[in-house]
């Protein structure tokens, strides 16, 4: 029973990141890699918090989605600056960067050893420690997550963002000039992965950088192109799907390094399949051109 | 003179040229547009229209001379300065938000230039909820207006040339603005179609008599009975007919 709530806390965690991943991907039109790095500052910082500062979950679960949501702006930025494919080599160069500095900021990031002993999701004396209770947590979290994103790209603000992403001339041609709206959106889905990593963090109780390294970040981009870009459910079932993967080859009797293998073979030639003949994602979403 | 004209201009140029290469697109351009007006700049292909009306929207820096918007120097601009200060525009290419229906590109177009707030897109209080309430029954009255009722629900890049033409006219009807710059309104329209654009940029200007609009056409026969001033553009040198 356990392993079924281990498979379903991390989809309510990789839910919550593919959520705010199609935040960038499919209503910001931005196909950017560095999603696992935002996911991976707030691992650690509120891991730092909370064993450093000693401060409790709560207060260093919201310090650490607003400072990932500051430190986003500056990508934000130099996102908005590129264009098409250089936006791709941009954020997987600064994924990179973010991980080499995981690895060699030994004092801060415990290096290749990364953070132990991290505290689980505690409000003052009440602990989530069992499989069951962070399981549930995650998934109200990630349920949550996904409201106010459907909330927010039904709105009158989602129209503002399609026509920066359409047509960036078009839009400052109708008067669609402001560009907080991008940067809050940018933040947000920065925060909403920061999020993801806290509760990664007190779930896993230690983090290193290997977690949050390119083969995440292609994970996390499979999930929001296979189920569907802007669509409402697009990123969940993309999330189901590649979460299942390895399960599914581990249920056929694999070892844990057959498993890893097998699943990045899978992986890569459901993308390809995809890529070719639905490049809408399943659910049929935002095509990039 | 007109009482308009005692006011400072929307928008002015100084002797503004602009080359590309060897080809000279405008030549020392003068002129200004003042609130209320309604000009149209008329020209053959290659004429400078294009650039010219890129040179006023802030799409294009001129080599040469002076653009004021508002009295306010402008020469080195982004468009979204002009935007911000009440230009709108469509474009001689029609542009099209091409993964957003056409009913949600009126919707945009009724909203700017103000976009609600994330808070308040995510609470959707009740003035948010009635904005948006009123903002789609003024969609949709836009969109039966002019028989477009069944393609509300059409994607933008599903559209026909022409019909991505007609859609920026229509979206430019329910924008707010002071200038309004119309590259080519009616190129690969038919005739109804292009009496319904006119009447549609009729009725942008006449909502508010501080509005300007300028066109940019090769149908001279089309401006002549609504525009109160037209001027030729002939290689780049614009003179008043």
């Amino acid at each position: 029973m356990n392993y079924l709530w281990h498979v379903s806390f991390l989809f309510a965690v990789f839910t919550i990141l593919a959520v705010s991943l199609d935040l960038l991907i499919g209503h910001l039109g931005l196909l950017v890699l560095c999603h696992s790095a935002f996911f991976a500052l707030g691992a650690y910082l509120s891991a730092s918090f909370m064993l450093s500062a000693h401060l409790p979950f709560p207060v260093s679960c919201l310090f650490a989605i607003l400072a990932t949501g500051v430190i986003s702006l500056p990508v934000a930025f130099a996102a908005r600056r590129l264009r098409g494919d250089a936006v791709v080599l941009g954020s997987f160069a600064l994924l990179l960067v973010t991980v080499d500095l995981l690895k060699n900021l030994r004092n801060l990031t415990g290096g290749l050893d990364g953070l132990r002993g991290i505290p689980p999701v505690h409000f003052g004396p009440v602990q989530l420690v069992s499989y069951q209770s962070q399981a549930v947590f995650a998934i109200l979290i990630a349920a949550i997550s996904w409201l106010l994103v459907q909330r927010l790209t039904f709105s009158a603000q989602a129209r503002f963002l399609h026509a920066l992403r359409d047509d960036p001339y078009a839009a400052v041609g109708l008067r669609v000039y402001s560009t907080t709206i991008y940067f809050r959106t940018f933040a947000l889905a920065s925060g909403m992965a920061a999020l993801a990593g806290v509760l990664y963090a007190s779930y896993a109780s230690y983090i290193n950088p290997s977690v949050f390294g390119s083969d995440q970040a292609i994970a996390l981009t499979a999930m929001v192109l296979l189920g569907g870009a802007a669509r409402p459910w697009g990123p969940v079932l993309g999330a189901l799907i590649v979460i299942s993967i390895p399960e599914i080859v581990r249920a056929i009797g694999g070892g844990p390094s057959y498993v890893g293998a097998v699943n990045y073979v899978v992986m890569g030639l459901v993308l390809f399949l995809f890529a070719i003949y639905r490049p809408k994602g399943i659910l049929g979403g935002y095509e990039f051109k | 003179m007109s009482s308009s004209k005692l006011l400072s201009p929307l928008l002015s140029l100084k002797s503004v040229s602009k080359s590309y290469g060897s080809v000279r697109c405008l030549d020392a351009v003068s002129f200004s547009v003042y609130a209320g007006e309604r000009l149209a700049l008329v020209g053959g292909n290659g004429s400078g229209k294009t650039s010219l009306v890129d040179v006023l929207s802030g799409f294009t820096v001129p080599d040469r001379g002076i653009v004021y918007m508002n009295g306010l120097r402008a020469n080195r601009h982004h468009p979204a300065w002009f935007a911000a200060r009440g230009m709108i525009r469509t474009f001689q290419s029609p542009r099209a938000f091409e993964q957003m229906t056409v009913l949600d590109c009126l919707c945009l177009a009724a909203w700017v230039p103000t976009s609600p707030s994330t808070f308040s897109s995510l609470i959707q209080p009740p003035n948010y909820r009635k904005k948006e309430e009123c903002v789609r029954k003024h969609a949709l009255a836009a969109l039966t207006a002019v028989d477009w009722g069944e393609r509300a629900a059409v994607p933008a890049g599903e559209l026909s040339y022409g019909q991505r033409r007609f859609l920026s006219i229509l979206q430019l009807s329910l924008a707010e603005g002071t200038v309004a710059l119309c590259d080519e309104p009616t190129a690969g329209l038919d005739s109804n179609k292009a009496s319904e654009a006119l009447n549609l940029l009729k009725g942008w200007q006449t909502a508010d008599q501080a509005r300007a609009i300028i066109v940019a056409t090769h149908d001279l026969e089309f401006v002549s009975s609504y525009f109160d001033r037209i001027l030729r553009i002939e290689d780049g040198i614009v003179n008043e007919i």
